[in-house]
């Protein structure tokens, strides 16, 4: 098995406002191996994105951060310096985020944009640097990619924004690139071209790929592994086969509900489970899922389920669905 | 674990390279060179309004003429008697009426000759209505002056005659004993033939003139430079090489400038500003040739009755207000003419009627405002000066302690002041003061003639006025100033259209250790520059 | 391309200067007649013959209709008139000399707000809450707090008086710029800093902030790259109503610090009755602040991509 290239071991991070500390992610482990795509999955709020920001050393000074373990190509984020901190930022993981209008900045040409990545990260310099953009934006499938790099931002459409902020991560050749809800600011049609897209280069160009979503639809269609975060703690981990097939958690079942079948039609939001994710700091006692568990027993508002690893799944719950074989 | 910050690190770094780069700057411009030892530099006051002697009214437009130019005569700068000048000596007929002036040999700054013809042509120019001179009037004594300049004669009908190049007959109306001091004075320099061109009174190119300094630069509003004149006749007695003369309306800025050690002399500053300098080798007070008094509005109630202007006049406590508000060695006045007139014109001004509270009651009382019952609002106005304002709300103390009158203080700007009273539409008092233009109780009794238009209280009254034509006609020393005690006391004994406060002082700052001589204190605040010796 | 939007821009920057500057005109005419007195109104009064001809000399005894009429037609041949209360200047004589200074002293003023405010402003913004925001925030609420006429005495008995650095007042070195342009700009400065830190929080907390950081770009890119520009945006937008405040501020400061400069005859002029001179300053600032409002928005459409496109 190869070294993974984002190793994460209880990893907690915290929020401080107003005097008040708010745990948002709570001993999570997770691994990103060399190569596969991993689907992060959970409710909003449960914690997906800051996960990653963590692993990069991106959250604000607000948040306090501590982990037995975060590496990233087998370097201790903690520790890094500023200059290799951002060698690796980029080059090693790079990110893609959900709202590409707000993610790229409004006042710089795309092409600007792209070639500070090329000149940061591959030392070359304009000329080169711009048709290394060019020919990038034309592997995102941009139409016209000569005149999108001196285009602004808000002159594209949503979806060639998003192919431009795609071209941008990619220019760096990161191991891993961490795809933050990438499609969901898109209508169905271009999120499923871009869906498609990202899962074309993850296997042309041999990427590591951290999808982060709410929509089991869409982590379905691309990803080999897929972890599941309820308020803060990672409450099943499996690959992705399994866990469509069996789930063992009653979260994940209850989301598998909702998801209108993996039909790719835009899920209803997880509407269909009762009641709403815990505020994080108003976290019950014990498992954190059980005012919404329908198999809730006593024990599972006193203790916090311990996690159960068989093979190469693992989840947290005192009754989990289909016992093992 | 550390979070980002390095943001800050950087911005951090930024702004202290700025800092220091400031800093340094700065510094680097700190410093600079004093100015060299000959070089007078001083704070004359607010900008002049012109440098044309014919325009020029103000003390500031006055102090500067006197360095560029110089009359027949000129002023002594301990006494401000007129001594010689462009004119080396002058005599008056036994009648009064004939002044010779003989001229020296003098020549203007660019080095054509100064001739009687100059000073005529410049004399007439004051009078010629086209110049609309405000300072004409200070002429009409002279033959046919007043029908020159009301458009009804003609300049050769004018009694001022050039007897080739050096003698000035003037020929007089009547008597003016004044006049060798008016002729020091700055509306009777001469201005070159070529005054009159665009910019004659601003750039140095074009300005001429004849006295001991010429112009080398005029800013408005900051400052004049003159440099020293080599064509001057006693140009071997000017040591100063340089002259910066600085104008500005903020008075914090001339003191500060002084205490900066960037100025040699301050000219005129308040006395709101003089307690801080009080017995301190700088300031120097001296007894000035100008009175501070309340005009009444008597063409309105209740100052229509000269007794309810005397029991004012009665209760108001001068000593009081010199000793207590002003403390700057002004001195009491009951009287117009201030009394330092008396060492250069012999008149020794009229006792005028005391303090008295019981006095004024009574006479209020008789006037039918018993205890101040029945009076009408009174107001005292006057224009936006912080020592104006104290005085005035002395008086308002004064006058509710002793008549139990209320009297409302009303600060508004000067032009809005003067304006009032020339249309007579204020409501009972205001504040005024009056700077004599030569040393002679005519200068002051003028005011209030009948037809003066400086007068500004309604006051017209035939016996005063006849009184001051006698005088004039008069060249009987003795007599001339009886009558114009005799008239004198008729107007503040009897009449009082104002109440007369206090005589002025002069305040200066001068630096003892930079000027060390030919500085002197005198009744027209006249500081002769030609005189001013700097340390070397 | 750039060269047709401009032009129209500026045509149209122009129409807009001539109209405003027609009504302030007359506005202005109408105002300063109403005050009571006139420019002749002195200590010493001037004799009726000698008012009448002063007033004829200056047009002054005609309609005032027709002196409008007169000024305006003047006024459109470049001249500002004749200046009652400094005799020896035209109104044209008295701004060619003051305009210079007053112009030194508004740049002095704005560069010392903008050069102090801005990094200031990023450094407070970058460390919240450290040292240097404490600072900033002491120094905009003194800066605010402190009006010109009362901070500018204070910098001239400490700085010219007790230590002598500088000149209390006049200006005859580039260094007596110096105190001026702290009084004048303290106020803007204090403007500055406060949006400059508010605009840089703002972009601090934008999400292609942490798009460039997770680019692996360095700090100083982030922030100078990235965060300055649309930090700038207010601090742009405050630049117009910054150069009014240094105006007008500057009629106190130049009175303050003895400045040959324009300002301090809009003020003296009133009280003089110095009609035209008054006028004349008035015209030249509004002129000034259009133009400078028109380039204001230029600049702005040029640092914004979204606007421009307008
Ligand atoms: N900068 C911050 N300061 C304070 N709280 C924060 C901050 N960023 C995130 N949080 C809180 O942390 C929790 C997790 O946020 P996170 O953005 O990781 O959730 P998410 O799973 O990505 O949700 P979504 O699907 O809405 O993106 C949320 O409750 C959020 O309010
Ligand atoms: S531990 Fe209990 S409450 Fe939590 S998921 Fe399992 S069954 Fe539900
Ligand atoms: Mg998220």
């Amino acid at each position: 098995m190869t070294k993974p290239i984002v190793e994460i071991e209880n990893l907690c991070v915290s929020f401080e406002r107003d005097g008040a500390r708010t745990e948002v992610l709570r001993s999570v482990d997770l691994q990103v191996r060399r190569g596969e795509a991993l689907g992060v999955v959970g409710e909003s709020g449960s914690g997906k994105s800051t996960l990653f920001l963590a692993a990069a050393r991106l959250l604000p000074p607000s948040a306090s951060v501590s982990a037995r373990k975060l590496q990233i190509s087998g370097h201790d984020v903690s520790r890094l310096s500023r200059s290799k901190l951002t060698a690796i930022r980029g080059a090693t993981i790079g990110f893609v985020f959900q709202d590409a209008s707000a993610s790229l900045n409004p006042y710089l040409t795309i092409g600007r944009q792209l070639c500070e990545m090329v000149e940061q990260h591959r030392h070359a310099e304009a000329p080169r640097a711009m048709e290394l953009a060019e020919q990038e934006l034309a592997a995102v499938a941009i139409p016209d990619p000569a005149s999108t790099l001196h285009k602004y931002p808000h002159q594209l459409s949503g979806g060639q924004r998003q192919r431009a902020a795609l071209a941008m991560a990619l220019l760096a050749k990161p191991a891993v690139l961490v795809a933050d809800e990438p499609t969901t600011a898109l209508d169905p049609t271009v999120q499923a071209q871009v869906l498609e897209l990202l899962g074309r280069l993850r296997r042309e160009r041999g990427l590591a790929l951290a999808m982060v979503s709410h929509d089991l639809g869409v982590v379905a269609g691309i990803c080999d592994r897929v972890a599941v975060l309820y308020a803060g703690r990672v409450v099943e981990e499996a690959a992705a086969s399994s866990l469509f097939s069996r789930p063992r958690h009653p979260y994940t079942a209850a989301l598998l509900a909702s998801a209108p079948r993996l039909t790719g039609l835009r899920p209803s939001r997880l509407a269909a489970i009762p009641g709403t994710p815990p505020r994080p700091g108003e976290l019950p006692t014990g498992c954190a899922f059980a005012p919404r568990c329908p198999r809730a027993v006593s024990r599972c508002r006193s203790e916090v389920p311990p996690q159960i690893t068989q093979n190469e799944s693992r989840f947290s719950c005192f009754e989990p669905l289909g016992e093992p074989a | 674990m550390t979070q980002e910050s390095s943001s800050a690190r950087t911005a951090g770094h930024l702004g202290q390279n700025l800092v220091i780069l400031l800093a340094l700057g700065v510094a680097a411009c700190a410093h600079r060179e004093d100015a060299p030892a000959q070089t007078l530099r001083f704070h004359n006051m607010a900008e002049p309004r012109t440098l044309d002697p014919a325009g020029a009214t103000g003390v500031a437009d006055r102090n500067l003429l006197l360095a560029l130019s110089e009359g027949l005569a000129a002023f002594d700068p301990r006494t401000a008697a007129p001594v010689p000048g462009a004119a080396e000596r002058w005599e008056t007929s036994a009648d009064g009426l004939l002044w010779t002036f003989h001229l020296r040999a003098a020549r203007w700054s660019n080095g054509d000759p100064l001739t009687a013809a100059d000073f005529r042509r410049s004399w007439l120019r004051v009078l010629d209505p086209a110049t609309a001179s405000p300072l004409a009037s200070q002429l009409f004594e002279i033959v046919g002056a007043a029908e020159f300049a009301a458009g009804t004669g003609s300049a050769p009908q004018v009694g001022i005659e050039a007897h080739g190049d050096r003698e000035l007959r003037v020929r007089l109306r009547r008597p003016m004993p004044w006049l060798a001091q008016l002729s020091a004075s700055s509306p009777l320099v001469p201005v070159h033939s070529a005054a009159g061109a665009a910019g004659a009174f601003v750039r140095r190119e074009r300005f001429v003139g004849n006295g001991p300094f010429v112009l080398e630069e005029r800013v408005p509003n900051f400052r004049i430079v003159m440099v020293k004149n080599p064509n001057y006749w006693d140009a071997g007695n000017v040591t100063i090489q340089r002259i910066v003369a600085y104008s500005s309306e903020s008075k914090q800025a001339a003191v500060d400038a002084f205490r900066a050690g960037r100025t040699d002399w301050v000219d005129d500053f308040p006395s709101a500003q003089a307690s801080s300098w009080l017995g301190r080798p700088e300031l120097r007070t001296s007894p000035y040739l100008a009175v501070s008094f309340l005009r009444f509005n008597t063409t309105k109630a209740p100052f229509r009755d000269a007794r309810v202007r005397r029991a004012i006049h009665m209760a108001i406590d001068r000593t009081l207000l010199c000793e207590r508000v002003l403390r700057l060695g002004q001195r009491p006045a009951q009287q117009l003419v201030p009394r330092c007139v008396t060492g250069v014109s012999g008149y020794v001004p009229v006792a005028g009627l005391p303090f008295s509270p019981e006095r004024a009651r009574a006479l209020l009382a008789e006037a039918g405002f018993p205890q101040g019952r029945g009076l009408p609002p009174i107001e005292l106005q006057y224009d936006t000066n912080e020592d104006w304002k104290r005085i005035c709300e002395a008086v308002q103390a004064m006058l509710r302690e002793h008549l139990q009158i209320d009297v409302y203080l009303v600060n508004k700007e000067k032009k809005t002041v003067i304006d009032d009273e020339e249309r007579l539409a204020y409501l009972g008092m205001s504040r005024g003061s009056w700077i004599g233009d030569f040393a002679d109780p005519m200068a002051f009794l003028e005011v209030f003639t009948s037809s003066s238009s400086t007068n500004r209280t309604g006051f017209a009254n035939a016996q005063y006025d006849a009184l001051l034509e006698r005088a004039r006609a008069s060249a009987d020393e003795p007599a001339r100033r009886a009558l114009m005690a005799q008239a004198e006391r008729l107007l503040v004994e009897e009449e009082l259209p104002f109440t007369p406060l206090y005589e002025f002082v002069k305040q200066t700052l001068v630096h003892p250790e930079r000027i060390v001589d030919g500085f002197h204190e005198n009744l027209l605040g006249m500081h002769p520059m030609k005189w001013i010796r700097l340390r070397r | 391309m750039i060269h047709h939007p401009f032009t129209r821009a500026a045509v149209r920057v122009a129409a807009r200067t001539a109209g405003v500057l027609l009504a302030v005109a007359l506005l202005s005419f109408a105002l300063l007649r109403a005050a009571p007195g006139g420019p002749f109104s002195e200590d010493r009064s001037v004799p009726a013959a000698v008012r009448a001809n002063l007033e004829k000399r200056y047009h002054l005894d005609e309609p005032l209709a027709l002196q409008a009429a007169r000024y305006l037609w003047d006024l459109a041949h470049g001249d500002l008139g004749p200046s009652f209360r400094y005799a020896d200047f035209t109104v044209n004589d008295l701004l060619a000399v003051g305009l210079p200074s007053t112009l030194a002293l508004g740049a002095a003023a704005m560069a010392f707000a903008l050069a102090i405010g801005i990094p200031l402003g990023m450094a407070a913004a970058a460390r919240r809450g450290g040292l240097i925001d404490r600072l900033a925030s002491g120094i905009s609420v003194a800066g605010l707090a402190l009006p010109t006429f009362v901070l500018g005495p204070l910098l001239v008995a400490f700085f010219a008086v007790t230590l002598r650095w500088f000149e209390p007042s006049g200006l005859e070195h580039p260094a007596d710029l110096v105190l001026p342009a702290i009084a004048l700009g303290a106020g803007p400065l204090a403007v500055i800093t406060r949006l400059t830190r508010a605009g840089m929080l703002d972009t601090l907390s934008q999400e292609y902030i942490r798009t460039a950081r997770a680019k692996g770009l360095p700090e100083r890119t982030v922030l100078f790259r990235h965060g300055l520009r649309p930090s700038l945006v207010p601090v742009l937008t405050y630049l117009g109503p910054a150069l009014a405040a240094v105006l007008t501020g500057s009629l106190v400061v130049e009175s303050v610090f003895t400045i040959p400069g324009i300002g301090q005859y809009v003020v003296r002029g009133a009280f003089n009755r110095d009609y035209p001179v008054v006028l004349g300053v008035i015209l030249v600032g509004t002129t000034f602040l259009v133009v400078a409002n028109a380039l204001v928005d230029l600049l702005l459409t040029a640092l914004d991509p979204r606007v421009r496109e307008r």
